[in-house]
């Protein structure tokens, strides 16, 4: 390979806050980069999946075997592409797998109610106002429900998300902002 | 999300209505150590995975190589001993070349920059196949209707072996047919490849249950043992290559993926290099997925294929879009063929050098009708540069990939260069891309 222009080496740190064409152009030259990489996206990911099965292990471990793959596969990622379309395409694989071997264990409802907080001092209105949401979105479609967790837990863009569920972007932003509404609505008149 | 938009009061909302935890540090640091040694090993190895890998040219030929070599050679008879269910079991994962002049190493492309030309005017051309031997048009109405076609092949090759040969419902996405073997014993060999170049798919299927073509042996612990529906069957990642310059052939455990069963008194083996953007041909499940849909009578396929057009008529026929096409091109370089994505309305319109697999270099123009012709370009990273008074954007990490990125009346353009250095070697300039890229009318 011709001596790239990035200048990426072990002496050459990553930026702090790199952008994440960077990121993956450093993949590409040294798969050594793949760290910074994977430090980048690993939050959304797990957190992706864990609104997905509703439990740590299991998240952890789909987070742990999604990273794996990614790093094998990488070189097979198509540069035309997008990553987090591609990453969160592998997640969704993976968590499709854990259904086949294993019926899920908590439905939705369970996984959208199932309270971890520990913070005494949210307020009784945030509660409130947190559990009406989750109540209306455990109602949604699936595929409704899997819109918006990869918009607000895996922080993929519009064009991500068409990429990923191959339709439209445009499709996808009108759906998701009618989605919005029909929640708001729901929140502010419960008997709609 | 990298997108600009307004926040909606509910973001926050929705967002905390999940009740994710936080992830554990001591998970995430444990992992990264994981992937770090990952890594390591992959970068270990890349010597080998180079040559093979990443596009899986070469490995065809080595394969039949090792064919030869090990039915013919008293060496390689020695070596393949034992034999499995479906593979036979070689002890060796390294073999010595007594002579390696006699063996067709592959050679990586010499560097070398690039010249433009005038983009010739020609259309894709179809892979055209020697009409089979002994083979008369009459015996077919498909043959008549289009002699080179997947439909007339199959017929001859069913003529001649006697059976109703199992298929494929259709091509595999992003395949397409290449052409059929009959070998000795009646079997059958029917090859597929990557529009784009770079991947093959190989579908044997013979009478009885012995593999009567196994030749290379594998290792035994490369074998696992699957089900393919009710039938035991095999799997194998995994194959003997040879990188330029080396005198041995190496066990390398990926690059080539077999499955073999039998069913209903008959064999059947699916083999498949390379895997570009079809990862799950590369496994055990999608080759199993694949095995399982075969059929006796395979969809007739669409006259137009959306994922293959053959000339710039059908492509703006099907895009509805008035197409622009490069004037310049690199010597060598013609139009091959277009894709359409109907979710996204965009054509993409692909130049690659004759003689070469698809894989090995490409020039591929997107085209989109823009959704707002007042939007700015913001997104796309890289140098701005001037395209026919247009600004647009250029990126490129080395001389042998780059990106442009422009607009023209109300089509978004987008252009890449790709070139591998090892098995094609032609460099380009940021010159010679923004040239071809304003010739672009």
């Amino acid at each position: 390979m011709a001596e790239s222009s990035i200048p990426l080496t072990q002496h050459h740190p990553l930026r702090i806050e790199p952008d994440e064409a960077y990121l993956i152009a450093a993949a590409r030259q040294d798969l050594r980069n793949f760290d910074a990489l994977y430090k980048h996206f690993v939050t959304s990911v797990f957190r992706y999946l864990y609104s997905r099965t509703a439990n740590v292990l299991d998240a952890e471990d789909i987070t742990a075997q999604t990273f794996l793959i990614a790093l094998e596969t990488f070189d097979r990622f198509r540069g035309d592409g997008h990553f987090r379309a591609w990453l969160f395409g592998i997640a969704r694989n993976k968590v499709v797998d854990l259904y086949r071997k294993r019926k899920p264990e908590l439905p939705l409802d369970d996984a959208t109610n199932t309270s971890t907080s520990q913070d005494p001092l949210l307020s009784a209105i945030h509660l409130e106002q947190k559990a009406a949401v989750a109540s209306i979105i455990a109602a949604l479609t699936d595929e409704e429900q899997e819109l918006l967790r990869l918009r607000y837990l895996a922080e993929m863009s519009y064009r991500e998300i068409a990429n990923l569920l191959q339709r439209n972007e445009d499709a996808v932003k009108k759906t998701t902002y009618r989605l919005l509404a029909r929640i708001q609505s729901q929140l502010e008149d419960p008997n709609e | 999300m990298n997108e600009k938009f307004s926040p909606h009061p509910l973001d926050d909302v929705i967002r905390r209505s999940y009740d994710v935890p936080e992830i554990r540090s001591e998970f995430v640091s444990a992992l990264s150590v994981d992937l770090m040694q990952s890594a390591n090993k992959q970068v270990a190895k890349n010597t080998n995975r180079n040559f093979t890998l990443r596009l899986g040219l070469g490995f065809a030929t080595i394969a039949l190589l090792l064919g030869i070599f090990f039915t013919q050679a008293p060496a390689g008879r020695a070596l393949a001993n034992s034999i499995s269910r479906f593979f036979q079991i070689s002890s060796v994962t390294e073999i010595p070349l007594d002579d390696p002049s006699q063996a067709e190493i592959p050679t990586y492309a010499p560097t070398f920059s690039v010249t433009l030309a005038p983009a010739a005017i020609v259309g894709a051309t179809k892979a055209h196949v020697p009409t089979p031997d002994g083979f008369t048009l009459a015996n077919s109405r498909a043959c008549e209707v289009e002699p080179f076609g997947y439909t007339c092949q199959i017929a001859w090759a069913e003529k001649k072996v006697g059976y109703d040969l199992k298929e494929l419902p259709k091509d595999p996405t992003e395949y397409r047919f290449d052409k059929v073997f009959v070998q000795g014993n009646n079997d059958v060999q029917i090859n597929y490849e990557r529009i784009a170049g770079g991947s093959y798919l190989y579908f044997f299927q013979g009478p009885g249950s012995e593999f009567t073509s196994a030749g290379v042996g594998v290792p035994e612990d490369a074998i696992q043992s699957v089900m393919v529906g009710e039938n035991p069957g095999e799997f194998v990642a995994g194959g003997y290559a040879a990188a330029p310059g080396q005198t041995t052939f190496k066990w390398v455990p990926d690059s080539r993926y077999s499955l073999r069963w039998a069913d209903n008194g008959r064999w059947f083996e699916i083999t498949t290099y390379g895997c570009v953007g079809r990862e799950d041909l590369c496994s055990a499940e999608g080759l199993i997925e694949v095995g399982l849909s075969l059929v006796n009578q395979p969809v007739q396929t669409e006259f137009t294929r959306p994922d293959h057009l053959t000339d710039i008529t059908e492509a703006e026929q099907i895009s509805g879009l008035t197409l622009m096409e490069p004037a310049i091109l690199p010597e060598g370089f013609v139009f091959t063929f277009a894709t359409y994505d109907a979710r996204l309305k965009e054509i993409r319109l692909n130049y690659h050098p004759t003689g070469y697999d698809p894989g090995v270099a490409q020039i591929s123009l997107w085209q989109s009708l823009l959704q707002n012709p007042n939007k700015t370009k913001n997104g796309n990273a890289g140098e701005t540069v001037d395209i026919n008074g247009q600004p647009g954007q250029y990126s490129s990490p080395d001389s042998f990939n780059h990106t442009v990125v422009w607009q023209s009346g109300d089509l978004e353009i987008s252009m890449l260069v790709t070139s591998s250095d090892l098995w094609y070697g032609g460099t380009f300039t940021k010159e010679q891309v923004l040239e071809i890229a304003r010739s672009v009318k």
